[in-house]
């Protein structure tokens, strides 16, 4: 998993205010952007509509159509309980596009704010803030991850905060180090000169201005925490059955492999999808809001 | 250069003292009586539970619980499996060598392929080579490890019937079982590595290629090939050898997956069926060891940084 990499303090400079169709217009210019793009509104459209579009319902059982090879009546095959796989597939996106924004959400809500304040205050405070995101960082995510839902017992809920704690420290190393050059400015000066207290300069004065890189790093994180998820519901330690998770529809179906290989292709397809298009767009994102660091970083 | 190396093993105490706090914290969120679990339904009766609590120091306050775990862990004293009732080091001792031959498999196909293909990107810089390359290397970081696998199992075990489709040999008992064992396991673990280190090789050969030196090797006539291969290879290799370094620990993780799948009895296995069966002495001990892994090998990655490029001076 590579979501670890860490964009660099200076993105938050070149954020610029954009209006919304201009800010589209230059994101579409960037190759593949509209790749990424598209996949994503097939995803939250099959999540938002996943009952009206369904053929069947996700956990109907067809005992006289076990394990049958994809067809008109069943455009992805059906499992050995005789689900529909098509159906299984668009209620799955619910389950990945969920974690995913619930994951990323806790990750940026603990983490920004403790990035904000080790930046800003230094010293002391940031040097234990620091550490703490060390120390998690230095469990390889997935053995963390498994480890907390361990702890916390399976379920739908305790696998979003297992993947939102793993990916906290990068969003709080990410904030801490665009605070750092965003502290030294001219305005944060003249706000501390008009008296302003410091909860008012970070959350008014600095946050507007770090946000460039949180935007990108949460694009990317959509596309580790879905890679997570399926990761741990594959090992079958995520979400448990009958609901119905990409990872979760891989690993049932790979003892099939050799009598139906669809079960374990098509699930396996739609993680592959869906994490491919994320990180088009976080790639995407960080191109039109830092034209330098792409650069820089050779990806263009 | 010694004197650093002391420093950042104090700096690391810090780091390890969190770690220990939140592992320990953990496993002490677990739902359920420990001891129950231990001794096993059949055997529960009140007596032998405070027995066992008592043997176990599971009557005293949580402070002094962590202390004496932290006491016999700093003795490699991890406590004991309950599923296979051996001492949780033993375990770790007898798969770790299972794991570690993964690692090194799959760390050596990461470099055969990510090195070669990240110059070859930077040298035919947004060429048709380069815009391939970049596309298959987005690919290998999104492709799930776990559906690589299948689809490869499904390829060469099913259908060409070429490799075993699971299972761990050996490599110094039987050297050919040992080594078309380890083939899909390597492969699968590798191109995932091999994809970050295509995209580090290309930006550091771009960097690199941008430099004056370059320029004036170029300008005093040397071939191309002296070009890349002498000068700017060995200066685009400093970052690539601290990705390279990290990658250890993403290795740690990655095991657990790809042991899952392949059914091979090493660490990352270990830990799945320590989880799924509420060993949780495994799991304390495999979280420790896998962060304690990883430190070691930021710490060398730092020392190897140093190492490489004598301009690196530790002050």
């Amino acid at each position: 998993m590579q979501q670890r990499n860490i964009a660099l303090p200076q993105l938050a400079q070149r954020q610029g205010r954009q209006l919304a169709p201009e800010f589209l217009r230059n994101l579409l210019k960037v190759r593949l952007a509209g790749v990424g793009l598209l996949i994503i509104a097939v995803l939250v459209l099959s999540a938002v509509l996943a009952d009206k579009i369904a053929p069947y319902t996700p956990i109907a059982q067809h005992a006289q159509d076990q394990l049958a090879p994809p067809s008109s009546a069943y455009l992805m095959g059906t499992d050995q309980a005789g689900r529909d796989m098509l159906s299984r597939i668009i209620y799955g996106a619910q389950v990945s596009l969920l974690v995913g924004i619930i994951a990323v959400g806790i990750a940026v809500i603990v983490g920004v704010p403790l990035g904000l304040i080790s930046g800003y205050y230094g010293g002391k405070l940031d040097d234990v803030i620091m550490r703490i995101m060390d120390a998690v960082l230095s469990i390889p995510t997935i053995i963390l991850a498994l480890a907390i839902v361990a702890a916390l017992g399976p379920g739908l809920v305790n696998v979003m905060i297992a993947i939102g704690v793993t990916s906290t420290p990068v969003y709080a190393r990410l904030v801490r180090a665009s605070t750092l050059s965003v502290r030294e400015r001219d305005y944060i000066t003249a706000a501390k000169a008009n008296g302003a207290k410091a909860f008012r300069i970070i959350f008014i004065h600095t946050w507007p201005n770090v946000t460039a890189p949180i935007i990108v790093q949460g694009s990317l994180g959509m596309a580790f925490a879905v890679l997570a998820e399926a990761s741990l519901s594959f090992l079958g330690i995520g979400v448990p059955p009958p609901t119905p998770t990409w990872g979760g529809m891989l690993q049932s179906g790979f003892p099939y492999l050799e009598l139906a290989p669809w079960l374990a292709m098509f699930p396996g397809l739609a993680i592959f999808l869906t994490v491919l298009a994320f990180n088009f767009v976080g790639d995407a994102l960080r191109d039109v809001l830092d034209p330098r660091l792409g650069r820089a970083l050779g990806l263009r | 250069m010694q004197q650093y190396i002391i420093r950042r093993v104090f700096q690391m105490i810090p780091v390890l003292f969190i770690i220990s706090v939140v592992v320990f914290g953990l496993m002490h969120l677990v739902p359920g009586d420990p001891v129950a679990f231990m001794i096993g339904e059949d055997a529960i009766n009140l007596e032998n539970m405070e027995e066992m609590r008592r043997q176990l120091g599971l009557d005293k306050p949580l402070p002094v619980q962590y202390l004496m775990w932290v006491q016999r862990a700093a003795q490699g004293d991890l406590g004991r499996s309950v599923r296979s009732k051996l001492p949780v080091r033993d375990e770790i001792a007898r798969r770790l060598p299972v794991t570690l031959q993964l690692a090194v498999a799959s760390i050596l196909v990461s470099v055969l392929i990510g090195i070669p293909v990240g110059i070859i990107a930077a040298v035919h810089r947004n060429s048709k080579l380069d815009v391939i390359a970049t596309v298959l290397s987005m690919s290998g970081v999104a492709m799930p490890s776990f559906w690589q696998a299948i689809l490869l199992i499904f390829l060469f075990s099913l259908i060409l019937r070429w490799l075993p489709v699971a299972g761990y040999v050996n490599i110094f008992e039987n050297p050919i079982g040992g080594l078309r064992a380890m083939i899909l396991p390597a492969i699968v673990l590798g191109t995932h590595q091999a994809a970050v280190l295509t995209r580090q090789t290309r930006s550091a050969m771009l960097e690199v290629m941008a430099m004056e030196y370059i320029a004036t090797a170029r300008a005093k006539g040397l071939a191309e090939r002296t070009v890349i291969w002498m000068h700017a290879l060995k200066n685009a290799l400093l970052p690539v050898v601290t990705v390279l370094s990290l990658q250890v620990g993403r290795v740690l993780g990655g095991a657990v997956i790809i042991e899952t799948i392949f059914a091979w009895p090493g660490l990352g296995r270990l830990t799945v069926q320590a989880i799924a069966g509420h060993d949780f002495q495994v799991v304390q001990a495999m979280v420790l060891f896998a962060a304690l892994i990883t430190l070691a090998s930021n710490l060398m990655a730092d020392i190897l940084y140093g190492w490489l490029d004598p301009r690196i001076r530790y002050s």
